[in-house]
Protein backbone atom coordinates (compact mmCIF):
# COMPACT_ATOMS: atom_id res chain seq x y z
CA UNK A 1 0.00 0.00 0.00
CA UNK A 2 1.13 3.34 -0.46
CA UNK A 3 1.59 6.52 1.32
CA UNK A 4 -1.58 8.04 -0.55
CA UNK A 5 -3.74 5.41 -0.59
CA UNK A 6 -3.45 5.11 3.62
CA UNK A 7 -6.16 6.92 5.42
CA UNK A 8 -5.68 9.70 8.24
CA UNK A 9 -6.93 7.65 10.71
CA UNK A 10 -5.32 4.55 9.89
CA UNK A 11 -1.55 6.66 9.54
CA UNK A 12 -2.58 8.40 12.80
CA UNK A 13 -3.11 5.00 14.19
CA UNK A 14 0.29 3.11 13.03
CA UNK A 15 1.93 6.24 14.60
CA UNK A 16 0.79 5.59 17.99
CA UNK A 17 1.59 1.74 17.11
CA UNK A 18 4.70 2.90 17.08
CA UNK A 19 5.22 3.36 12.89
CA UNK A 20 8.46 5.51 12.60
CA UNK A 21 7.28 6.92 9.32
CA UNK A 22 3.35 7.27 9.41
CA UNK A 23 3.43 10.61 10.94
CA UNK A 24 5.57 12.33 8.54
CA UNK A 25 3.23 11.24 5.73
CA UNK A 26 0.61 12.56 7.31
CA UNK A 27 2.19 15.46 8.05
CA UNK A 28 3.18 16.30 4.53
CA UNK A 29 -0.61 15.52 2.98
CA UNK A 30 -1.95 17.98 6.26
CA UNK A 31 0.63 20.81 6.71
CA UNK A 32 -0.22 23.27 3.86
CA UNK A 33 -3.80 23.63 5.44
CA UNK A 34 -2.39 23.94 9.32
CA UNK A 35 -0.19 26.21 7.57
CA UNK A 36 -2.79 28.72 6.06
CA UNK A 37 -5.01 27.99 9.47
CA UNK A 38 -2.19 28.98 11.29
CA UNK A 39 -1.35 32.39 8.91
CA UNK A 40 -4.75 33.41 8.47
CA UNK A 41 -5.25 33.71 12.17
CA UNK A 42 -1.98 35.09 13.47
CA UNK A 43 -1.07 36.89 10.56
CA UNK A 44 2.61 36.87 11.13
CA UNK A 45 4.41 33.77 9.38
CA UNK A 46 6.99 33.75 12.27
CA UNK A 47 4.27 32.97 14.52
CA UNK A 48 2.63 30.94 12.24
CA UNK A 49 5.74 28.67 12.11
CA UNK A 50 6.17 28.34 15.49
CA UNK A 51 2.34 27.81 16.12
CA UNK A 52 2.22 25.01 13.54
CA UNK A 53 5.12 23.46 15.12
CA UNK A 54 3.85 23.20 18.72
CA UNK A 55 0.84 22.09 17.34
CA UNK A 56 2.99 19.07 15.35
CA UNK A 57 4.71 18.06 18.32
CA UNK A 58 1.42 17.96 20.25
CA UNK A 59 -0.17 16.08 17.38
CA UNK A 60 2.79 13.77 17.57
CA UNK A 61 2.52 12.92 21.44
CA UNK A 62 -1.57 13.05 21.49
CA UNK A 63 -2.14 10.56 18.52
CA UNK A 64 -3.10 7.70 20.86
CA UNK A 65 -5.99 10.36 22.38
CA UNK A 66 -7.50 10.45 18.88
CA UNK A 67 -10.83 9.39 18.93
CA UNK A 68 -12.53 8.19 15.43
CA UNK A 69 -15.39 10.43 16.50
CA UNK A 70 -13.97 13.79 14.10
CA UNK A 71 -12.14 13.45 10.98
CA UNK A 72 -8.51 13.53 11.73
CA UNK A 73 -7.74 17.41 9.49
CA UNK A 74 -10.89 18.42 12.31
CA UNK A 75 -8.49 16.84 14.95
CA UNK A 76 -5.34 18.85 13.56
CA UNK A 77 -6.88 21.95 12.41
CA UNK A 78 -8.10 22.03 16.18
CA UNK A 79 -4.47 21.36 17.68
CA UNK A 80 -3.53 24.12 15.29
CA UNK A 81 -6.47 26.67 16.26
CA UNK A 82 -5.43 26.27 19.85
CA UNK A 83 -1.60 26.42 19.51
CA UNK A 84 -2.52 30.13 17.68
CA UNK A 85 -5.32 30.74 20.28
CA UNK A 86 -2.53 30.17 23.07
CA UNK A 87 0.16 31.78 21.45
CA UNK A 88 -2.26 35.76 21.00
CA UNK A 89 -3.12 34.83 24.81
CA UNK A 90 0.16 34.90 25.84
CA UNK A 91 1.41 38.10 24.26
CA UNK A 92 -1.85 39.65 25.61
CA UNK A 93 -1.44 39.04 28.67
CA UNK A 94 2.31 40.40 28.77
CA UNK A 95 1.59 43.81 26.55
CA UNK A 96 5.07 44.92 26.44
CA UNK A 97 5.09 42.16 23.71
CA UNK A 98 4.48 43.78 20.53
CA UNK A 99 1.62 41.57 18.54
CA UNK A 100 1.85 41.35 14.68
CA UNK A 101 0.34 45.08 13.10
CA UNK A 102 -3.18 45.16 12.81
CA UNK A 103 -4.10 46.06 9.04
CA UNK A 104 -3.31 45.45 5.40
CA UNK A 105 0.05 45.77 3.68
CA UNK A 106 -0.09 48.66 1.65
CA UNK A 107 0.51 48.34 -1.97
CA UNK A 108 3.13 50.27 -3.70
CA UNK A 109 1.45 52.37 -6.26
CA UNK A 110 -2.37 53.25 -7.63
CA UNK A 111 -1.86 50.04 -10.39
CA UNK A 112 -1.09 47.58 -7.45
CA UNK A 113 -4.17 48.91 -5.63
CA UNK A 114 -6.31 48.31 -8.42
CA UNK A 115 -4.57 44.82 -9.32
CA UNK A 116 -5.13 44.53 -5.37
CA UNK A 117 -8.47 44.49 -5.36
CA UNK A 118 -9.53 41.74 -7.64
CA UNK A 119 -6.88 39.13 -6.22
CA UNK A 120 -7.08 36.89 -3.88
CA UNK A 121 -4.74 39.60 -1.63
CA UNK A 122 -7.61 41.97 -1.10
CA UNK A 123 -9.52 39.09 0.95
CA UNK A 124 -6.52 38.01 2.54
CA UNK A 125 -5.44 41.57 3.78
CA UNK A 126 -9.61 42.15 4.42
CA UNK A 127 -9.35 39.36 6.48
CA UNK A 128 -6.47 40.36 8.21
CA UNK A 129 -8.24 43.14 9.47
CA UNK A 130 -11.11 41.28 11.55
CA UNK A 131 -10.46 41.27 15.03
CA UNK A 132 -9.04 37.72 15.64
CA UNK A 133 -11.90 36.14 17.07
CA UNK A 134 -14.20 36.98 13.73
CA UNK A 135 -11.15 35.96 11.85
CA UNK A 136 -11.07 32.94 13.11
CA UNK A 137 -14.68 32.01 12.98
CA UNK A 138 -14.50 33.28 9.37
CA UNK A 139 -11.23 30.82 8.58
CA UNK A 140 -12.69 28.04 10.11
CA UNK A 141 -16.86 28.06 8.44
CA UNK A 142 -16.25 29.85 5.40
CA UNK A 143 -12.81 28.81 4.23
CA UNK A 144 -11.87 26.10 5.51
CA UNK A 145 -15.33 24.49 5.16
CA UNK A 146 -15.85 23.33 9.01
CA UNK A 147 -19.62 22.64 10.26
CA UNK A 148 -20.68 25.38 12.31
CA UNK A 149 -20.88 22.68 15.34
CA UNK A 150 -16.83 21.54 14.40
CA UNK A 151 -15.85 25.21 14.70
CA UNK A 152 -17.71 25.87 17.84
CA UNK A 153 -15.76 22.41 19.18
CA UNK A 154 -12.67 23.63 17.74
CA UNK A 155 -12.49 27.21 19.12
CA UNK A 156 -13.98 26.24 22.93
CA UNK A 157 -17.29 28.06 22.13
CA UNK A 158 -21.19 28.06 21.82
CA UNK A 159 -21.96 27.52 18.25
CA UNK A 160 -24.39 30.72 18.15
CA UNK A 161 -20.67 32.77 19.35
CA UNK A 162 -19.50 31.20 16.08
CA UNK A 163 -22.49 32.37 13.71
CA UNK A 164 -22.53 35.21 15.27
CA UNK A 165 -18.71 35.81 14.83
CA UNK A 166 -19.11 35.18 11.04
CA UNK A 167 -22.11 37.27 10.54
CA UNK A 168 -19.96 40.24 12.34
CA UNK A 169 -16.86 39.39 10.07
CA UNK A 170 -18.69 38.93 6.98
CA UNK A 171 -20.23 42.16 7.32
CA UNK A 172 -17.21 43.82 7.70
CA UNK A 173 -16.03 42.16 4.51
CA UNK A 174 -18.82 43.16 2.84
CA UNK A 175 -17.79 46.48 3.27
CA UNK A 176 -14.32 46.27 3.23
CA UNK A 177 -14.06 44.82 -0.21
CA UNK A 178 -17.00 46.43 -1.74
CA UNK A 179 -19.56 44.38 -2.10
CA UNK A 180 -21.78 47.17 -0.64
CA UNK A 181 -20.95 49.95 -2.62
CA UNK A 182 -24.50 51.69 -2.41
CA UNK A 183 -25.65 50.74 0.87
CA UNK A 184 -25.20 53.06 4.28
CA UNK A 185 -22.61 52.86 6.73
CA UNK A 186 -22.94 49.75 9.15
CA UNK A 187 -22.89 49.53 12.28
CA UNK A 188 -19.63 50.99 14.22
CA UNK A 189 -16.75 49.05 14.14
CA UNK A 190 -13.58 49.01 16.50
CA UNK A 191 -11.08 51.91 14.77
CA UNK A 192 -8.52 50.84 11.82
CA UNK A 193 -10.38 47.52 12.04
CA UNK A 194 -11.65 48.42 8.90
CA UNK A 195 -10.66 50.30 5.63
CA UNK A 196 -13.93 51.73 3.85
CA UNK A 197 -13.29 51.82 0.14
CA UNK A 198 -15.63 52.85 -2.04
CA UNK A 199 -14.99 50.11 -5.08
CA UNK A 200 -17.42 48.77 -7.61
CA UNK B 1 -30.48 47.06 16.59
CA UNK B 2 -32.45 49.39 14.22
CA UNK B 3 -36.24 49.25 13.19
CA UNK B 4 -36.22 45.83 11.96
CA UNK B 5 -39.94 45.22 10.28
CA UNK B 6 -40.91 48.61 9.39
CA UNK B 7 -40.55 48.84 5.40
CA UNK B 8 -39.94 52.85 5.58
CA UNK B 9 -36.21 51.72 7.83
CA UNK B 10 -33.39 49.43 6.92
CA UNK B 11 -32.43 46.95 9.55
CA UNK B 12 -28.81 47.73 9.91
CA UNK B 13 -26.05 45.57 8.32
CA UNK B 14 -25.15 43.47 11.52
CA UNK B 15 -28.59 42.67 11.54
CA UNK B 16 -28.90 41.56 7.83
CA UNK B 17 -25.66 39.93 9.02
CA UNK B 18 -27.37 38.14 11.66
CA UNK B 19 -30.22 37.14 9.32
CA UNK B 20 -28.15 35.44 7.30
CA UNK B 21 -25.60 33.79 9.29
CA UNK B 22 -29.26 32.27 11.20
CA UNK B 23 -28.45 34.17 14.67
CA UNK B 24 -31.73 35.85 15.10
CA UNK B 25 -34.52 34.35 16.87
CA UNK B 26 -37.46 32.91 15.01
CA UNK B 27 -38.90 36.03 15.45
CA UNK B 28 -36.73 38.42 14.65
CA UNK B 29 -35.48 36.33 12.02
CA UNK B 30 -39.40 36.34 10.30
CA UNK B 31 -39.37 40.61 10.45
CA UNK B 32 -36.42 40.95 9.21
CA UNK B 33 -36.71 38.07 6.39
CA UNK B 34 -40.13 39.87 5.27
CA UNK B 35 -38.49 43.30 5.31
CA UNK B 36 -35.62 41.99 3.05
CA UNK B 37 -38.02 40.20 1.02
CA UNK B 38 -39.31 43.25 -0.17
CA UNK B 39 -36.54 45.95 -0.42
CA UNK B 40 -34.15 45.66 -3.33
CA UNK B 41 -31.50 47.36 -0.66
CA UNK B 42 -31.21 45.17 1.60
CA UNK B 43 -31.50 42.07 -0.50
CA UNK B 44 -28.37 43.41 -2.33
CA UNK B 45 -26.68 42.91 1.03
CA UNK B 46 -27.48 39.54 1.73
CA UNK B 47 -26.23 38.85 -1.75
CA UNK B 48 -23.37 40.67 -0.69
CA UNK B 49 -22.79 38.28 2.08
CA UNK B 50 -22.85 35.61 -0.43
CA UNK B 51 -19.91 37.20 -2.33
CA UNK B 52 -17.55 36.91 0.27
CA UNK B 53 -18.36 33.89 1.13
CA UNK B 54 -17.57 33.21 -2.75
CA UNK B 55 -14.61 34.98 -1.74
CA UNK B 56 -13.63 33.39 1.09
CA UNK B 57 -14.02 30.20 -0.64
CA UNK B 58 -12.21 30.93 -3.55
CA UNK B 59 -9.35 31.98 -1.70
CA UNK B 60 -6.06 30.03 -2.67
CA UNK B 61 -4.35 28.29 0.26
CA UNK B 62 -0.95 30.04 0.97
CA UNK B 63 1.72 27.76 0.35
CA UNK B 64 4.12 27.28 3.13
CA UNK B 65 7.57 28.28 2.56
CA UNK B 66 10.14 25.71 2.29
CA UNK B 67 12.21 27.24 5.32
CA UNK B 68 8.87 26.73 7.15
CA UNK B 69 8.77 22.99 5.87
CA UNK B 70 12.16 22.37 6.40
CA UNK B 71 11.69 23.17 9.88
CA UNK B 72 8.71 21.23 10.21
CA UNK B 73 10.25 18.34 9.01
CA UNK B 74 13.39 19.02 10.90
CA UNK B 75 10.65 19.13 14.05
CA UNK B 76 8.92 15.69 13.05
CA UNK B 77 12.82 14.10 13.00
CA UNK B 78 13.89 15.35 16.05
CA UNK B 79 10.55 13.83 17.42
CA UNK B 80 11.33 10.38 16.45
CA UNK B 81 15.10 10.53 17.44
CA UNK B 82 14.63 11.78 20.66
CA UNK B 83 11.96 9.61 21.64
CA UNK B 84 13.86 6.47 20.39
CA UNK B 85 13.20 3.58 18.64
CA UNK B 86 9.93 1.87 18.27
CA UNK B 87 9.19 -0.59 20.99
CA UNK B 88 8.04 -4.07 20.66
CA UNK B 89 5.02 -5.01 22.23
CA UNK B 90 4.66 -7.35 25.00
CA UNK B 91 2.08 -9.30 26.03
CA UNK B 92 3.03 -9.26 29.82
CA UNK B 93 5.75 -7.18 31.48
CA UNK B 94 6.94 -7.40 34.63
CA UNK B 95 6.15 -4.70 36.78
CA UNK B 96 9.14 -2.34 37.46
CA UNK B 97 9.58 -0.41 41.36
CA UNK B 98 7.66 2.59 40.97
CA UNK B 99 7.25 4.03 37.33
CA UNK B 100 4.06 3.72 36.33
CA UNK B 101 3.73 3.45 32.57
CA UNK B 102 3.14 6.48 30.52
CA UNK B 103 -0.67 5.71 29.46
CA UNK B 104 -1.99 7.95 26.50
CA UNK B 105 -4.91 9.60 27.36
CA UNK B 106 -8.09 7.64 26.64
CA UNK B 107 -11.53 8.04 26.99
CA UNK B 108 -11.12 12.05 26.93
CA UNK B 109 -13.89 14.06 26.44
CA UNK B 110 -14.21 17.04 23.91
CA UNK B 111 -13.86 20.22 24.74
CA UNK B 112 -16.42 20.72 27.44
CA UNK B 113 -16.56 17.76 29.94
CA UNK B 114 -19.52 16.91 31.47
CA UNK B 115 -20.30 18.49 34.35
CA UNK B 116 -18.07 17.25 37.50
CA UNK B 117 -16.16 14.21 35.22
CA UNK B 118 -11.99 14.70 35.68
CA UNK B 119 -10.39 13.84 32.76
CA UNK B 120 -8.11 12.20 34.85
CA UNK B 121 -10.58 9.91 35.88
CA UNK B 122 -10.99 8.64 32.39
CA UNK B 123 -7.31 7.95 31.84
CA UNK B 124 -6.65 5.74 34.93
CA UNK B 125 -9.35 3.64 35.05
CA UNK B 126 -8.99 0.38 33.36
CA UNK B 127 -8.05 0.96 30.16
CA UNK B 128 -11.09 0.27 28.38
CA UNK B 129 -10.38 -1.23 24.30
CA UNK B 130 -12.70 1.35 22.89
CA UNK B 131 -11.42 4.52 24.47
CA UNK B 132 -7.95 3.98 22.63
CA UNK B 133 -7.01 3.29 18.77
CA UNK B 134 -8.80 -0.05 18.28
CA UNK B 135 -5.92 -1.89 17.22
CA UNK B 136 -7.23 -5.04 18.84
CA UNK B 137 -5.51 -5.78 21.45
CA UNK B 138 -3.06 -2.99 22.95
CA UNK B 139 0.17 -4.21 23.83
CA UNK B 140 0.83 -3.90 27.51
CA UNK B 141 4.50 -3.33 27.06
CA UNK B 142 5.97 -0.29 27.71
CA UNK B 143 9.83 0.49 27.42
CA UNK B 144 10.29 1.29 30.35
CA UNK B 145 9.61 -2.31 31.64
CA UNK B 146 6.91 -0.02 34.05
CA UNK B 147 3.97 -1.83 35.03
CA UNK B 148 0.83 -1.27 33.26
CA UNK B 149 -0.70 1.27 35.02
CA UNK B 150 -3.88 0.05 36.75
CA UNK B 151 -1.88 -2.63 37.64
CA UNK B 152 -2.64 -6.72 36.74
CA UNK B 153 -5.32 -7.30 34.26
CA UNK B 154 -5.63 -3.63 32.59
CA UNK B 155 -3.51 -2.95 29.67
CA UNK B 156 -1.68 0.24 29.38
CA UNK B 157 -3.56 1.19 26.22
CA UNK B 158 -1.16 1.22 23.43
CA UNK B 159 2.29 2.03 23.94
CA UNK B 160 4.13 5.53 23.20
CA UNK B 161 5.65 5.87 20.07
CA UNK B 162 9.21 5.55 21.49
CA UNK B 163 11.56 4.36 24.49
CA UNK B 164 9.69 6.71 27.10
CA UNK B 165 12.79 6.49 29.71
CA UNK B 166 14.86 8.83 27.58
CA UNK B 167 11.72 11.37 26.73
CA UNK B 168 10.77 11.61 30.22
CA UNK B 169 14.11 12.00 31.43
CA UNK B 170 14.10 15.04 29.55
CA UNK B 171 11.08 16.20 29.30
CA UNK B 172 11.73 16.46 33.18
CA UNK B 173 14.44 18.66 32.63
CA UNK B 174 13.19 20.48 30.00
CA UNK B 175 9.74 21.10 31.58
CA UNK B 176 10.28 23.85 33.84
CA UNK B 177 12.34 25.65 30.80
CA UNK B 178 10.40 25.09 27.58
CA UNK B 179 7.48 27.22 27.06
CA UNK B 180 7.05 25.20 23.64
CA UNK B 181 6.62 22.20 25.64
CA UNK B 182 3.99 23.87 27.74
CA UNK B 183 1.92 25.20 24.82
CA UNK B 184 2.47 21.97 23.31
CA UNK B 185 1.04 20.72 26.23
CA UNK B 186 -1.97 22.75 26.28
CA UNK B 187 -2.46 22.22 22.79
CA UNK B 188 -2.82 18.65 23.78
CA UNK B 189 -5.16 19.05 25.91
CA UNK B 190 -7.16 21.20 23.85
CA UNK B 191 -7.27 18.59 21.51
CA UNK B 192 -9.22 16.34 24.23
CA UNK B 193 -6.30 14.70 25.37
CA UNK B 194 -5.34 14.19 29.25
CA UNK B 195 -2.84 16.43 29.83
CA UNK B 196 -1.72 14.30 32.82
CA UNK B 197 -0.16 11.81 29.98
CA UNK B 198 1.71 14.32 28.63
CA UNK B 199 3.53 15.53 31.73
CA UNK B 200 5.27 12.09 33.52
CA UNK B 201 4.45 13.91 37.06
CA UNK B 202 1.14 15.17 36.50
CA UNK B 203 0.59 11.38 34.70
CA UNK B 204 1.76 9.43 38.35
CA UNK B 205 -0.65 11.97 40.32
CA UNK B 206 -3.47 10.83 38.08
CA UNK B 207 -2.50 6.97 38.41
CA UNK B 208 -2.21 6.87 41.57
CA UNK B 209 -5.28 8.88 42.30
CA UNK B 210 -6.85 5.97 40.38
CA UNK B 211 -5.17 3.08 40.50
CA UNK B 212 -6.12 0.27 43.21
CA UNK B 213 -4.47 0.65 45.79
CA UNK B 214 -0.56 -0.57 45.78
CA UNK B 215 -0.94 -0.98 42.16
CA UNK B 216 1.90 1.94 41.80
CA UNK B 217 4.29 3.48 44.17
CA UNK B 218 4.21 7.05 43.15
CA UNK B 219 7.42 8.50 42.77
CA UNK B 220 8.47 11.66 44.31
CA UNK B 221 6.59 14.19 42.51
CA UNK B 222 7.91 18.10 42.08
CA UNK B 223 4.25 19.11 42.35
CA UNK B 224 2.05 19.33 45.85
CA UNK B 225 1.86 15.22 46.91
CA UNK B 226 -1.36 16.56 49.26
CA UNK B 227 -3.37 16.88 46.68
CA UNK B 228 -6.16 15.94 48.16
CA UNK B 229 -6.53 19.28 49.86
CA UNK B 230 -8.75 22.21 49.19
CA UNK B 231 -8.85 24.83 51.25
CA UNK B 232 -12.23 26.23 52.57
CA UNK B 233 -13.45 30.01 52.06
CA UNK B 234 -16.01 32.34 53.11
CA UNK B 235 -16.89 35.20 51.39
CA UNK B 236 -15.22 37.21 54.39
CA UNK B 237 -11.66 35.05 54.19
CA UNK B 238 -11.39 34.42 50.16
CA UNK B 239 -10.31 38.13 49.68
CA UNK B 240 -6.87 38.01 51.90
CA UNK B 241 -6.50 34.77 50.42
CA UNK B 242 -6.51 35.86 46.20
CA UNK B 243 -2.68 37.21 46.04
CA UNK B 244 -1.39 33.89 47.60
CA UNK B 245 -3.75 31.96 45.07
CA UNK B 246 -2.80 33.95 42.45
CA UNK B 247 0.90 32.82 43.40
CA UNK B 248 0.30 29.30 43.83
CA UNK B 249 -1.87 28.07 41.55
CA UNK B 250 -0.73 29.71 37.95
CA UNK B 251 -2.73 28.63 35.00
CA UNK B 252 1.05 27.49 33.66
CA UNK B 253 1.50 24.92 36.95
CA UNK B 254 -2.11 23.95 37.26
CA UNK B 255 -1.91 22.76 34.32
CA UNK B 256 0.90 21.01 34.69
CA UNK B 257 -0.06 19.12 37.52
CA UNK B 258 -3.13 17.90 36.44
CA UNK B 259 -6.82 17.16 37.79
CA UNK B 260 -5.70 15.95 41.23
CA UNK B 261 -3.25 19.67 41.50
CA UNK B 262 -4.66 22.65 42.97
CA UNK B 263 -6.77 23.18 39.91
CA UNK B 264 -8.38 20.35 40.14
CA UNK B 265 -10.53 19.33 36.23
CA UNK B 266 -9.66 23.29 35.51
CA UNK B 267 -6.39 21.37 34.89
CA UNK B 268 -7.75 20.63 31.55
CA UNK B 269 -7.40 23.24 28.90
CA UNK B 270 -10.46 22.47 26.79
CA UNK B 271 -12.44 22.98 30.30
CA UNK B 272 -10.66 25.67 31.85
CA UNK B 273 -11.01 27.52 28.91
CA UNK B 274 -14.76 27.17 28.15
CA UNK B 275 -15.50 27.86 31.85
CA UNK B 276 -12.99 31.38 31.25
CA UNK B 277 -15.20 32.44 28.46
CA UNK B 278 -18.57 31.71 30.21
CA UNK B 279 -17.32 34.62 32.94
CA UNK B 280 -18.58 37.81 32.44
CA UNK B 281 -15.48 40.12 33.09
CA UNK B 282 -13.95 42.78 30.95
CA UNK B 283 -12.07 41.56 27.98
CA UNK B 284 -8.35 43.52 28.80
CA UNK B 285 -8.38 40.64 31.87
CA UNK B 286 -6.01 37.38 31.01
CA UNK B 287 -6.59 34.50 33.18
CA UNK B 288 -3.88 34.02 35.23
CA UNK B 289 -4.69 31.44 38.35
CA UNK B 290 -7.05 28.83 38.99
CA UNK B 291 -7.78 26.82 42.58
CA UNK B 292 -10.36 24.34 43.47
CA UNK B 293 -11.59 25.67 46.91
CA UNK B 294 -14.36 25.04 48.88
CA UNK B 295 -16.69 28.58 49.15
CA UNK B 296 -18.69 28.41 51.80
CA UNK B 297 -19.03 25.31 51.98
CA UNK B 298 -19.63 24.35 48.36
CA UNK B 299 -17.14 22.95 46.30
CA UNK B 300 -15.97 25.69 43.76
CA UNK B 301 -13.29 27.36 41.72
CA UNK B 302 -11.80 30.35 41.97
CA UNK B 303 -10.52 32.24 38.89
CA UNK B 304 -8.26 35.03 39.16
CA UNK B 305 -7.72 37.29 36.26
CA UNK B 306 -5.15 40.50 36.17
CA UNK B 307 -5.79 43.55 34.42
CA UNK B 308 -3.84 44.09 31.23
CA UNK B 309 -3.45 47.74 31.78
CA UNK B 310 -2.28 47.13 35.77
CA UNK B 311 -4.27 47.66 38.81
CA UNK B 312 -4.97 44.63 41.01
CA UNK B 313 -6.63 41.07 40.39
CA UNK B 314 -10.64 40.49 40.10
CA UNK B 315 -11.10 36.54 41.32
CA UNK B 316 -14.75 34.97 40.46
CA UNK B 317 -15.69 31.66 42.17
CA UNK B 318 -17.90 29.61 40.05
CA UNK B 319 -19.36 26.69 40.54
CA UNK B 320 -18.02 23.03 40.15
CA UNK B 321 -19.63 22.53 36.59
CA UNK B 322 -18.48 25.93 35.06
CA UNK B 323 -17.06 24.95 31.44
CA UNK B 324 -18.97 22.03 30.95
CA UNK B 325 -21.57 24.06 28.44
CA UNK B 326 -23.56 26.93 29.90
CA UNK B 327 -23.38 30.10 28.38
CA UNK B 328 -22.86 31.91 31.31
CA UNK B 329 -20.90 30.69 34.48
CA UNK B 330 -22.55 30.62 37.89
CA UNK B 331 -20.68 33.23 39.83
CA UNK B 332 -21.23 32.82 43.64
CA UNK B 333 -18.37 36.05 43.87
CA UNK B 334 -16.57 38.00 43.01
CA UNK B 335 -13.63 39.88 44.48
CA UNK B 336 -11.66 43.17 43.57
Amino acid sequence: MTAAERPDAELLRAHADGDPHAFEILVRRHRDRMWAVALRTLRDPEEAADAVQDALISAYRAAGSFRAESAVTTWLHRIVVNACLDRIRRKQARPTVTLPEEGPREPADAHDRMAERDTAMAVENALAQLPVQQRAAITLVDIEGYSVADSAVMLGVAEGTIKSRCARGRAKLAVTLGHLRNLDAPAPVAPGSVRREEVR
Amino acid sequence: MTAAGRPTTHPDLDTLADLDAGVLDPAAAEDVAAHVGGCVRCTAAITAFDAVRADLHDLPPPAMPDSVAARLDATVTDLRRRTGPVPTPAPATPPAAGRPAWSPPVGSPPAGAPGGAPLGAGANQAVPPAGSPPTGSPPTGSPLGGTPHGAGASPAGPPPVADLGRARERRRRSLKLSTGAVAAALVLVAAGASLTALFDTANDKSTSAGAPAGANTLPEGDGPSEAAVVPAYTKETLPGAIETIRRTSAVDEIARLGETGPGGVMADDARRKACEQSIPRGADRALTAVRRIYFEGEPAYVFVFTALGGGGPTAYVVTEGCGTGALTATVLDEVR
